[in-house]
């Protein structure tokens, strides 16, 4: 065949992709009959609402000297690894405000961190392209600093985020700027699986951000700068389970819903969604219309633990806490007294979900908690 | 046709180049085969000017040795050689992308015949609303049961560290 000719069924094939994305979108505007918002009108539910002194700040970390760019807590023991600009990583006792570690890493260009599951080691990624994992019990060496346990190597591009398999320290999986998900085994270093790439199916564009489904540890959402999102199983390399379209800007963040059947997402368009993972219906936006003309990005999401509460952190210093059935924002944690300096750039929930932890490029760690009465129903 | 005019242009400009050289020996001789300058005239300007209509004549003929067919024949096949190669590359990539649209159509099309027996989003809506409601949250002021005494673990004791446990900072 020419290349003549294959040019001409490249751009047959281009239009028949087109048209049956089209048919898809309209099929699935048929079916989205509501949102989360008006059915949870139509139960007449009352929004969230917060006191001056309800959700407050009850611990600052202060220790980085640079931005902080990624924080993750222990499933157990309320410990927090951070990962900052300054080249360190940082394992805190979030109760106490203590550092018990401070690892000098061997690139100083991290962008993501994470704690494994039994809280005995830490890994991180950036833009050396390779995930390092420290083992926190392991002898330090004669300057002080914590060694390199083990070296994950094998993507072509920077690792944006990276995430343990619940429930073992032995896998993890990272994404990266190579347009790809990778599940690694940390006894072997070898990549288990691929997901995407130049010979697979998946995304089109850098891999921004990686979530684990915490009820079903196989399946996991990736967000990529081809401002889709999609669903894979740990199972199947080949291709995505299903591919989340909506969003009009890269997909900076996305979480899983604590039930496991939806996740949530940010963007550089300035929104938040929420899609089911069963169906692929966006079930809901979260958008705040802003008065000048620059939208801030969402940099990081988290949802509290019944999933009612979605923060999302955005560039423009807010973080916002949005009650999910209502889309509505019902608190400004950017705003509130003894907040961050600067922007928010990573959330996180602590594993009981009474704590939620803020990073700041003003280098500080902040730990917000419910202060208030409670009332329990 | 227009090749060998080249060949023609290039034998012309090699005896235009002798020619001069030739030229330029003769007046050299001419004018200064009295004087004593003549030899270290000689040196400094003869010795480079050689050199250069050597290499000069050497690149021009070496186009024109017999040893490359193709270029004496013909320069079509030389070039359609190199854009031959530039096509096989150009196809190979189209081929790789008209594989992948291929697949992303297959996809698309298992994805509509699925949609069809999908459910409406209202049911998810419906399942969310049930599941939130029915959790224990401690970052909520109206939550449901039961409390976990752990929740204001935050509120207790001394909040701020006595110390720094890391020597290195």
């Amino acid at each position: 065949m020419s290349v003549a000719e294959l040019k001409e069924k490249h751009a047959a094939a281009t239009e028949t992709v087109n048209n049956l994305r089209e048919r898809l979108k309209q099929r699935r505007q048929q079916l989205l009959d509501t949102d989360v918002a008006t059915y949870a009108r139509s139960q007449g539910k009352s929004p969230v609402t917060f006191g001056p002194t309800d959700l407050v700040c009850c611990r600052t970390l202060q220790g980085h000297t640079g931005k902080v760019y990624s924080l993750d807590w222990t499933p157990e023991r309320n410990r927090i690894v951070s990962a900052s600009q300054d080249g360190r990583l940082i394992v805190w006792n979030a109760l106490t405000s203590q550092k018990t570690h401070a690892i000098k890493l061997p690139c100083a260009w991290v962008m993501t961190c994470a704690f494994s599951p039994t809280g005995q080691s830490v890994a991180c990624g950036g833009l050396d392209s390779m995930c390092s994992i420290f083992n926190l019990n392991s002898p330090t060496d004669r300057d002080g600093n914590l060694p390199v346990s083990k070296t994950l190597s094998g993507h072509k591009g920077y690792v944006s985020c990276c995430q343990y398999v619940p429930d073992e320290d032995i896998h993890i999986i990272t994404s990266s700027g190579d347009q790809t998900c990778v599940l690694w085994d940390i006894t072997t270093g070898l990549r288990t699986s691929v997901f995407g790439g130049e010979f697979q199916s998946g995304h089109t564009a850098d891999v921004l951000s990686v979530s684990i489904n915490g009820s079903n540890s196989r399946m996991f959402v990736s967000g990529s700068c081809d401002a889709t999102a999609r669903l894979w199983d740990t199972r199947v390399a080949s291709r995505a389970v299903r591919t989340f379209h909506g969003h009009e800007g890269d997909v900076n963040t996305v979480k899983f819903f604590p039930d496991g059947n939806r996740f949530g997402t940010g963007s550089d368009d300035g929104t938040c969604r929420l899609f089911d993972i069963r169906t692929g219906h966006q079930l809901q936006v979260y958008y705040q219309q802003h008065g000048d003309n620059e939208v801030p990005h969402v940099t990081s999401i988290a949802f509290s633990i019944s999933g009612r509460l979605l923060f999302a952190g955005y560039s423009n210093g807010d973080c916002y806490v949005w009650d999910t059935l209502l889309e509505r924002v019902v608190l400004n944690l950017g705003s509130v007294q003894n907040s961050h300096e600067e922007r928010i750039s990573c959330l996180g929930l602590s594993a009981n979900g009474s704590a939620l932890c803020t990073g700041s490029w003003d280098t500080n760690l902040k730990i917000w908690a419910f202060g208030g009465h409670r009332k329990v129903i | 046709m227009f090749f060998s005019l080249i060949q023609q242009a290039k034998k012309l400009l090699v005896l235009a180049l002798l020619c001069f050289f030739f030229c330029y020996l003769f007046l050299q001789r001419l004018y200064f085969a009295q004087t004593q300058i003549f030899w270290r005239f000689v040196l400094f300007l003869d010795f480079p000017f050689l050199l250069l209509l050597a290499v000069s004549i050497g690149f021009i003929t070496k186009e024109m040795q017999p040893g490359r067919p193709q270029s004496v024949v013909s320069p079509i096949p030389q070039r359609s050689h190199s854009s031959q190669a530039a096509d096989t590359r150009g196809k190979h990539r189209i081929q790789a992308e008209l594989k992948r649209l291929e697949q992303e159509a297959r996809f698309l099309e298992e994805e509509l015949e699925l949609i069809e027996r999908m459910e409406k989003a209202s049911a998810a809506c419906k399942e969310m609303f049930s599941n939130v409601e029915s959790r224990p949250d401690p970052l909520l002021p109206i939550t449901n049961g039961p409390i976990n005494p752990m929740w204001d673990q935050w509120f207790e004791g001394p909040q701020e560290a006595q110390g720094c446990k890391c020597w290195i900072l």
